[in-house]
């Protein structure tokens, strides 16, 4: 049974169903470019009475769109993303210590062979023997200083893993607190939409610095996860920690209590993942190779050096510290200390009594500038190799960062897509529930001057 | 799909900043020159432009010792046929004074004339080049024949690399031009020439103009060899500064910039930035429900 009394109330609650609208709308508006904010809808239903006429609107709840599929490929690909970029920008650092664009170690054997070369004819003047020596230091500098810049590097490598894990610990510590807040919300009819927000902006943040994976059950308890383990459950989370293992390479491990686990070789995503990639693999692959080449270089260099005479009449005396073994040959990289400082110790001449214008030595230390090193043609084409595999990883490492940024921002379209904001969109829902508003207004003041009527009748008769 | 704002602006910024890295890159090869500044840019470019460099270094370096050695081999060729000129001047005077009606005062005092020829010989024998004696073999640096004209250098040969594992030789020895390791001793025969004047020893002064053609004889064997030697690194000079240019040509090749194509890759970018500023530009400005 309908009456005037139900209408005003019908009125009044089409009031508020499209003020909740409104408010929803406007939300929507003012978080347009808010990273990581959902659209929410107000759920509007019909109340039911059973009562054809009695019938009103509520809201039932404001909603965030939200797609867990979407965000959960976003959250993976940003893992992706994260190992590349780091990857990239560490191994482009690595390219400039490797390869300089000036002076390279390339120049400096240049250099080195070109003053043996005009040692051939002048093997006991003064000024050339001093040429060859101070390339000598040169070309050893080089050599150490490169040796050194890739150590500090990793060393480098190391400090920003550190700073990364810190990082890491605050979002972890930061979603385990929402997850609190969230929880003690559960009951209530309204969705803690903003507080899912913070927690699945900070989930992809945590993404791209190690990699993550989410788990929400049917019952609302979150998981976590990154490589397999669990780093945030429910409100408890594990600390992450950067240390060096027995071989100097990166340790990573998750602490969450008294449990402490090993995440190391399960880090392959994110900053994190990257940086430990470049730290533990391709530089140390580098550093093995400027080992082998600055081995063979000695060796070789003194293996004939070490057969001539100096001005002195001394033999034996080798031209480079030679290294005993290939591990740290190239930091260890230096003119021998015999010879230091002392240009008549250059050996020029292959006899004693060619001395001082027998040059067999000198000539057969020029052409060393075209006789294989190692597995390559020269000494230069030798460098020239580890050069070219670090730029190898570096173009293909460059190329990879640009494929997942692009399949990031495909991701990032879709779950926009899902849950972004269009301003068209709002627009016309503003326009329909300002309709939808005024026609309420109607009503009540429709109710409202029949209720007038009425209330004058009675006061007539 | 559902579009929203956020995707359409993120989208066009995103092809911004892809065209941007572009024009960068772009300006970074015009600015240098070099369309491989770094190993990444082109890896086995750049371990080529490495190894050409390194080639071209050796080959500056081969061309080089072969100019400073063919100058000294050839100082040495002139000296040496100075020489053969003060050997044929002694022989002449050996002719002379073998005639019969010379007085024996006029010998002795040709005897003075020859001492004199052997002193200039001697002073060509110990000439100097840029790396020290040229005649002593290997012993450099101290003169190759004391004042009597006793060889006190060695026989030892000095080389240079001309091409790969391949030497030649810098030097000629003095022993063979001047000494009996040559087939006689030189200045020996001149004393000997010497002291059959001043003791008016007509048949040794006979007998002496057949050694000193021999003499002079020897000494153009060695002047031969030294312009042989000379010739032969000078053509090494040739070949490798024609294989410096070779290589010059292929590093120009593998490094360069074409500025050309830079130019035009260039215009493009700028055509596919200024575009994608335009769509920028008007997803900005679309009509929203509100305005139309």
């Amino acid at each position: 049974m309908s009456t005037l009394f139900g209408l005003l109330n019908i009125a009044q609650n089409g009031l508020a169903a499209q003020t909740a609208g409104l408010d929803a709308t406007g939300q929507n508006v003012a978080n347009v470019n808010t990273p990581g904010y959902s659209r929410v809808t107000a759920n509007l239903e019909t109340t039911a009475t059973g009562d054809t006429f009695a019938g009103s609107v509520q809201v039932s709840g404001v909603v965030r769109s939200f797609d867990q599929f979407t965000y959960g490929s976003l959250l993976s690909e940003q893992g992706q993303s994260g190992a590349a970029d780091a990857r990239s920008q560490a191994l482009q650092q690595t390219q400039t210590i490797v390869a300089p664009t000036d002076g390279t170690i390339g120049d400096q054997l240049n250099t080195f062979f070109s003053s043996l070369s005009a040692l051939q004819n002048a093997p006991s003047d003064p000024s050339a023997r001093s040429e060859v020596l101070s390339d000598a230091t040169s070309l050893a500098q080089s050599i150490s200083t490169t040796a050194a810049g890739l150590s500090g590097e990793r060393a480098d490598l190391l400090t920003q893993a550190q700073g990364v894990a810190t990082q890491v610990n605050t979002q972890l510590q930061q979603i385990a607190q929402l997850n609190q807040q969230i929880a003690t919300s559960q009951g209530d009819a309204q969705q803690p939409t903003d507080l899912l927000d913070q927690r699945d902006q900070l989930a992809s943040q945590v993404s791209t610095e190690v990699g993550a994976q989410v788990l929400v059950d049917s019952s609302g308890n979150y998981t976590l996860l990154s490589g397999g383990t669990a780093l945030v459950s429910d409100s408890t989370a594990s600390t992450l920690a950067v240390g060096l293992d027995a071989s100097g390479n990166l340790k990573i491990t998750s602490k969450q209590g008294t449990d402490l686990t090993d995440i190391t070789s399960a880090t392959t995503l994110g900053t994190l993942g990257g940086l430990r990639e470049t730290r533990d693999t391709d530089i140390p692959n580098y550093q093995s190779q400027l080992d082998q080449f600055s081995y063979n270089l000695a060796t070789k260099v003194n293996s004939v050096f070490s057969s001539g005479y100096g001005l002195d009449g001394v033999t034996g005396r080798n031209l480079f510290v030679q290294p005993a073994t290939t591990a740290g040959a190239a930091y260890a990289f230096a003119v021998d200390p015999s010879v230091a400082n002392d240009p008549d110790a250059i050996a020029a001449s292959g006899t004693a009594t060619g001395l001082p214008g027998g040059n067999d030595t000198a000539v057969a230390l020029a052409g060393l500038a075209s006789q294989a090193l190692g597995s390559s043609s020269t000494p230069s084409g030798a460098f020239a190799t580890i050069a070219a595999s670090v730029g190898n990883d570096v173009s293909s490492a460059q190329s990879e960062a640009t494929l997942r940024d692009d399949t990031v921002s495909q991701a990032q379209d879709l779950n926009d897509s899902a849950s972004g904001v269009s301003l068209d969109q709002e627009e016309t829902n503003l326009t329909s529930f300002q309709r939808a508003y005024e026609a309420s207004s109607q009503v009540l003041q429709t109710a409202s001057s029949l209720l007038q009527d009425l209330l004058t009748i009675q006061i007539g008769a | 799909m559902r579009i929203t704002d956020g995707m359409r602006l993120n989208d066009s910024l995103a092809s911004e900043a892809r065209t941007s890295q572009q024009m960068y890159n772009l300006t970074q090869e015009a600015s240098s020159g070099y369309k491989v500044n770094s190993p990444s840019d082109d890896p086995a470019a750049y371990a080529s432009v490495v190894s050409l460099d390194s080639r071209i270094a050796v080959l500056q370096a081969r061309s080089t010792a072969a100019t400073d050695a063919s100058s000294n081999l050839s100082t040495a060729d002139d000296v040496l046929s100075s020489a053969s000129n003060l050997l044929v001047q002694a022989k002449q005077t050996a002719l002379e004074m073998a005639n019969g009606t010379v007085d024996p005062a006029t010998r002795a005092a040709a005897a003075q004339t020859i001492d004199g020829l052997t002193q200039s010989l001697l002073s060509i024998a110990n000439t100097q080049g840029s790396n020290g004696y040229l005649f002593g073999g290997t012993a450099t640096g101290s003169p190759p024949f004391d004042t009597t004209g006793n060889f006190v250098g060695n026989n030892g040969t000095t080389q240079i690399e001309v091409a790969d594992g391949i030497n030649a030789q810098t030097n000629v020895s003095g022993a063979a031009a001047f000494t009996a390791a040559g087939g006689r001793d030189v200045f020996a025969d001149l004393q000997a020439l010497s002291t059959a004047l001043t003791s008016n020893d007509v048949p040794t002064i006979t007998a002496s103009i057949a050694n000193l053609d021999s003499d002079n004889t020897q000494v153009v064997a060695a002047q031969v060899s030294a312009g042989t030697l000379t010739d032969r690194l000078q053509s090494s000079s040739t070949v490798t500064t024609n294989a410096i240019a070779d290589d010059q040509t292929q590093l120009a090749d593998t490094q360069d910039a074409d500025v050309a194509q830079v130019y035009s890759e260039f215009e493009q970018s700028q055509t596919d930035y200024e575009s994608a500023l335009s769509v920028t530009k008007q997803i900005l400005s679309l009509p929203t429900v509100l305005q139309s």
